[in-house]
């Protein structure tokens, strides 16, 4: 009873002690609430057949229907093994790459660090259409850079590069990490930045070289960051760049082997169907199974780490 | 648990802030109805009376109410242009505006939204209740509006016979059939041309020249153009081949069955056809036609010959921005009365029409893209007003098609017009360039060197067509096959490009095709389609 | 020493590499944004292209709305925003990175679960409109979707756990400084780095950001930002080029239009104040976290 009275009493104390930062937290959660929790109920439409006439809550409630085209045909296995495999592939070829440049970064004495950091970012800046002319630049059958000067300069045959789906998981792995690897590294290159460059100091005055600092030190610093990051997409894991699977190849059929994501698939189903309660069934669809795989990751991370949860 | 309640207790909040919404959106739908039931009690109370028409007396009714609050009622016509909003808008608006609270006692805003944006933001605009109270389904589609229940019946409650009798006189009564869903009228068609000459094959005059064909051998066609037949084209096409080495013939654009065939894609799309709309009415599968066998041998014997581009499946630009950029020679596309003139305007270079086909409507040209009234509008019959206005009154049809006059354009002695000086497509502050989608284009004033009675000759062209579909006016909703129609489009989308442009040979494209059709469902649709043609033909 | 001079001639060549492999497209984007546009239909992509032509820049800054008056809107949008969503995701992150805040738990579950589900464009739509009344205003490219990103929060809480020392805080405390005293004295210079981090994903978020363009402004033209104007630009293009055999009459208004420079053309005209102003934004913004933190 009385360990009971007493951890009230500091809750309570807690509580007092932390007003500020409830007041602080406020206006961010007030806006989470009208611009995510507020259009939630929304999802709803997943289980309806819209019906403009009737509105959202009063359209006719069809079950699960809405939700069959994404399992239906054999084509579902195929778009659900892409979507996951690329993802994996990304968190691990972006996360090593994005670390790995980051540490240069840090570690850089020169000036044109920031030259450098600028130059990296650029790909982020351009849409995913404007990438896809750049790739077509570089790989047009006809009038492409690799076949008309790269190729030919290597003595070698013009390759159809949109009809040979065996070249594209690479080149979708390349764009993607071009695109995206100036803007994680610039995320793990703050938090080395955050480092008490103390701690080097003394390490270096022990005798630590360049690379055993990083091993030592740096790497380790960045283990939550890099925990959390990885957290966050698999959470995102049945989603993809719908830009990047679809602008990139051309939208190309001869490729859909290697291209055909859930984004992509319901995509060209609904642009004609025009369908607002399909396009929502597939919507929770890949919410609900990133809430699942990130609560389960999220519990495992908890075992093993629980400082670099997220919750 | 928690976390679980909180999420709950949001989840309720909002819930409770959306229903109601819903029912104020449920009372607006219900307002118009009592309105106009309203008027029409009090318009036939009327007729002993001072004999206004119901629909004289609407105007006048709406008239008083603005001079009693100093503002008139609002009427938004929405619809696309290649551009977005034109620079012009509010002047044109405003000029629309003073002519139509005369005529008919409200304001029209004609909100133009860019192609690209126009069916999300109409989509967005209709289901949340935003103002719009006529549209163009041209974007979105007449049965994606239907099915979604964004559109009025026309006719509940005499709508259309007591406000809109006008539209009576410009659509003919088989193409207002034409727009009926399971018997209900939602929209009415925009007057055009629904005939296509199919399969007219362009070539640049220049390159006809450069390679010596002799155009004297062939006969001409009621539209003017040259008839030749399908081996005179690839005889023509060795000879531009031969003449012009570097250059591509042929500018590829998948419309091989949309605009070189008759063959009918009921319903909306080519997965179950009628092979021979104009006398059967027997849906097939057309990927397995010989006809469509034929299209592909032939593409496969171009691009054998080196007529076809090796980037054709990868290149998005338009058919006829290559033949303009000078790399390309030849096209396909439909043909109609006043066609070389476009056409040649499109490849920047004259161009020569070789008719191939024959004349068809299908059925669905008329009702691709009809004008539709908003369920939710608050007045329907202000809205049935103007949509009459925009159909029959040059003045509307005039302003909404081409702006002002003198500034963005002068009328010449024989009632044709051009720019104003000054003015060309680039710089003018409005010029929407739609249309074939306005609701009546023959309304308004003809562009200069454009026949003067194009509209006639339009009007001939659609009633002369010999080649009709039996199913002129079949609409089919697909949304309970949604799951085949979804894997339908990834298949077609998958195998179909290399075998259509010519890249495999038809014999193993064909049937890798047809075999991932049919697994991804094109039995099933199909038997759904016949089935809900046979219920309709019943009828 | 001579593995620190090994390690930075190491990193030098590794980064020239890696800014060559970002540039080069960058440069083929320059290129043919002033080729003559037959010439890149006919050609194609070409860094050494045999006709230029500045006719798609022409077009872009002479054809209906001004992209000039398109800049205003994004650079007053892009300062406006980066402030207001660094303000409430500092304060939101530093919140739920005290490990001792009753509720922090659920106040971080309510992020990421923001971060995983949405309501649907259209319940999204109703909210801003029927509610709010944002549509065709400055406040409708502000507010919807971007003034608080998930994501950026937990970056930022994840610094804040990490980074800086439980000990200092808890010394601040001792000592009777407040939790807001202790935030705007102690917490915020030490955050340099993230907050530089987050402030320009903030801005990037805002300078690219056309999709509230898209939806919320229909009709004032004139809020138009420079990526919403662009973007509609390239999707009217996009449209028209791949509905072209849909649409029997999409050639009418493609025909207007230069249409593969005029791409490139855009997406350098949207980048290019970016590399010219970043450099100089990113000192400034520096130095003013610095001269804040004193103050505070």
């Amino acid at each position: 009873m009385k360990v009971k009275a007493e951890s009230k009493k500091s809750l309570k104390k807690r509580i007092i002690r932390y007003i500020p930062l409830y007041v602080m937290a406020l206006p961010g959660l007030i806006y989470l609430f009208i611009n995510n929790y507020m259009p939630l109920p929304g999802l709803v439409l997943a289980f309806k057949k819209y019906n403009a006439k009737k509105g959202i809550f009063g359209s006719n409630n069809v079950g699960f229907k809405n939700f069959k085209y994404l399992f239906a045909t054999k084509d579902a296995f195929i778009i659900t093994r892409n979507t996951i495999l690329y993802n994996l592939v990304f968190i691990i070829v972006n996360t090593v790459l994005a670390v790995f440049v980051a540490i240069l970064l840090a570690e850089m004495t020169s000036k044109l660090k920031k030259v450098y950091q600028i130059i990296i970012l650029l790909p982020f800046m351009i849409s995913m259409v404007i990438v896809s002319y750049l790739v077509f630049g570089f790989l047009s059958n006809d009038n492409g850079y690799l076949n008309n000067t790269v190729m030919a300069a290597l003595g070698k045959d013009p390759v159809q590069w949109y009809m040979e789906k065996k070249y594209w998981p690479f080149i979708l792995t390349f764009v993607n990490a071009w695109k995206v690897i100036g803007y994680n590294c610039i995320i793990y290159l703050s938090t080395i930045l955050g480092i008490d460059r103390g701690i080097y100091e003394s390490a270096s005055i022990d005798g630590a070289g360049k690379w055993m600092q990083i091993r030592k030190i740096t790497i380790p610093l960045l283990r939550p960051t890099v925990i959390m990051m990885t957290l966050l997409a698999i959470g995102r894991i049945f989603y993809s760049d719908f830009g990047l699977f679809y602008q990139v190849p051309q939208n190309q059929g001869a490729l859909f082997a290697v291209t055909n994501t859930i984004d992509t698939y319901v995509y060209r189903g609904l642009l004609e169907l025009g369908d607002m309660s399909m396009s929502s069934a597939a919507g929770l669809y890949q919410s609900l199974v990133g809430f699942i795989f990130i609560l389960t990751a999220n519990l495992i991370v908890r075992k093993f780490e629980p400082e670099s949860a997220l919750f | 648990m928690k976390k679980l309640l909180a999420t709950m207790l949001c989840a309720v909040m909002v819930v409770a802030s959306f229903a109601g919404c819903g029912k104020a959106a449920d009372n607006n739908t219900q307002a118009p109805a009592n309105t106009e039931a309203g008027t029409s009690v009090e318009a036939s109370a009327d007729v002993s009376g001072d004999a206004l028409t119901p629909a004289q007396q609407a105007i006048a009714d709406r008239k008083a109410k603005a001079a009693e609050t100093g503002k008139y009622e609002k009427v938004v016509v929405s619809f696309f242009d290649w551009t977005g909003a034109p620079a012009g808008i509010e002047r044109v608006n405003s000029k629309l505006s003073a002519y139509t609270e005369e005529t008919l006692g409200v304001d029209v805003e004609l909100l133009i939204i860019d192609v690209a944006a126009y069916t999300e933001d109409l989509k967005l605009m209709l289901s949340s209740g935003e103002q719009v109270d006529l549209f163009s389904t041209c974007g979105p589609g007449y049965m994606t509006c239907v099915n979604n229940g964004y559109t009025a019946d026309l006719e509940e409650n005499g709508l259309l016979a007591t406000y809109g009798a006008k539209l009576n006189d410009v659509v003919r009564a088989d193409y207002f059939d034409a727009c009926r869903v399971g018997g209900v009228l939602y929209g009415v068609p925009p007057i055009k041309d629904y005939a296509i000459q199919t399969a007219a094959v362009c070539i640049g005059t220049e390159y006809l020249e450069g390679a010596g064909v002799d155009l004297a051998k062939f006969s001409k066609d009621d539209l003017g153009y040259y008839k030749c037949t399908w081996d005179d084209v690839d005889e023509m096409f060795a000879a531009m081949h031969a003449a012009f080495p570097d250059k591509t013939v042929y500018s590829t654009q998948d419309n091989m069955l949309t605009q070189g065939s008759c063959v009918d894609n009921i319903g909306g799309d080519y997965y179950g056809t009628l092979l021979d709309p104009a006398n059967s009415l027997e849906v097939s599968n057309v990927y397995e036609s010989d006809m469509f066998k034929e299209w592909c041998d032939r593409f496969y014997r171009w691009n054998q010959a080196g007529y076809i581009s090796g980037d054709a499946l990868t290149d998005t630009n338009g058919a006829s921005a290559r033949i303009k950029s000078g790399a390309f020679m030849a096209m396909m596309a439909c043909g109609k009365p006043a066609y070389e003139n476009q056409i040649s305007g499109e490849c920047g270079r004259p161009m020569t029409v070789f008719d191939v086909g024959e004349p068809f409507m299908s059925s669905s040209a008329v009702s691709s893209f009809p004008w539709c009234l908003n369920q939710n509008s608050e007045d329907p019959i202000a809205a049935m007003q103007v949509l009459e206005a925009l159909y029959t009154d040059p003045v509307v049809a005039n302003l909404a098609c081409w702006g002002e006059e003198g500034v963005e354009y002068v009328v010449n002695d024989d009632t044709t017009i051009n720019w104003a000086p000054g003015v060309d497509s680039n710089n003018s502050e409005y010029y929407p360039n739609v249309l074939w989608l306005m609701p009546n284009q023959y309304a308004a004033h003809v562009w200069e060197g454009d026949p003067v009675d194009v509209g006639e000759q339009t009007a001939k062209f659609n009633d002369n067509c010999p080649v009709k579909s039996k199913a002129l006016g079949f609409t089919w909703d697909n949304s309970d096959y949604a799951a085949e129609f979804t894997a339908l489009q990834n298949a077609y989308k998958e195998f179909s490009g290399k075998v259509i442009y010519g890249f495999v040979d038809p014999e193993t494209g064909l049937k890798e095709l047809n075999d991932a059709l049919y697994a991804a469902g094109l039995k099933e649709y199909m038997a759904a389609k016949q089935e809900a043609l046979n219920a309709w033909a019943g009828k | 020493m001579k593995s620190e001079k090994r390690f930075q001639i190491f990193a030098h060549v590794v980064l020239i590499i890696l800014s060559f492999l970002a540039l080069m497209p960058m440069m083929l984007m320059l290129m043919s944004s002033i080729t003559d546009d037959s010439t890149l239909i006919a050609e194609g992509y070409s860094f050494f292209p045999s006709k230029f032509s500045l006719y798609a820049y022409e077009y872009i800054f002479k054809t209906g709305n001004s992209v000039l008056r398109a800049y205003g809107v994004s650079i007053i949008l892009t300062t406006v925003g980066t402030v207001c969503a660094l303000t409430i995701t500092t304060l939101l992150a530093y919140a739920i990175s005290k490990k001792e805040m009753p509720g922090r738990g659920i106040l971080t579950f309510l992020v990421v679960f923001s971060m995983l589900f949405n309501g649907g464009l259209v319940p999204t739509y109703m909210v801003y409109t029927k509610f709010l009344g944002l549509n065709n205003t400055f406040f409708g490219l502000l507010i919807p979707g971007l003034l608080l990103n998930g994501f950026n929060v937990m970056l930022m809480k994840s610094y804040f756990v990490s980074s800086i020392p439980e000990e200092i805080l808890d010394a601040a405390y001792i000592d009777g400084a407040t939790e807001t005293k202790t935030f705007l004295s102690v917490v915020i210079p030490l955050s340099k780095p993230i907050l530089a981090t987050v402030a320009l994903f903030a801005g990037i978020g805002y300078w690219n950001d056309w999709m509230n363009g898209y939806i919320y402004i229909t009709k004032r033209t004139e809020l138009y930002s420079v990526q919403n104007l662009l973007n509609r630009m390239m999707q009217n293009i996009q449209y028209l080029s791949q509905s072209s055999s849909n649409v029997q009459n999409a050639n009418v208004g493609l025909s207007a239009i230069p249409l593969a420079s005029v791409r490139m053309a855009m997406a350098t005209v949207g980048i290019l104040p970016i590399i010219v102003i970043y450099p100089f934004v990113q000192k400034h913004f520096v130095k003013g976290i610095t001269l804040g933190g004193v103050k505070g």
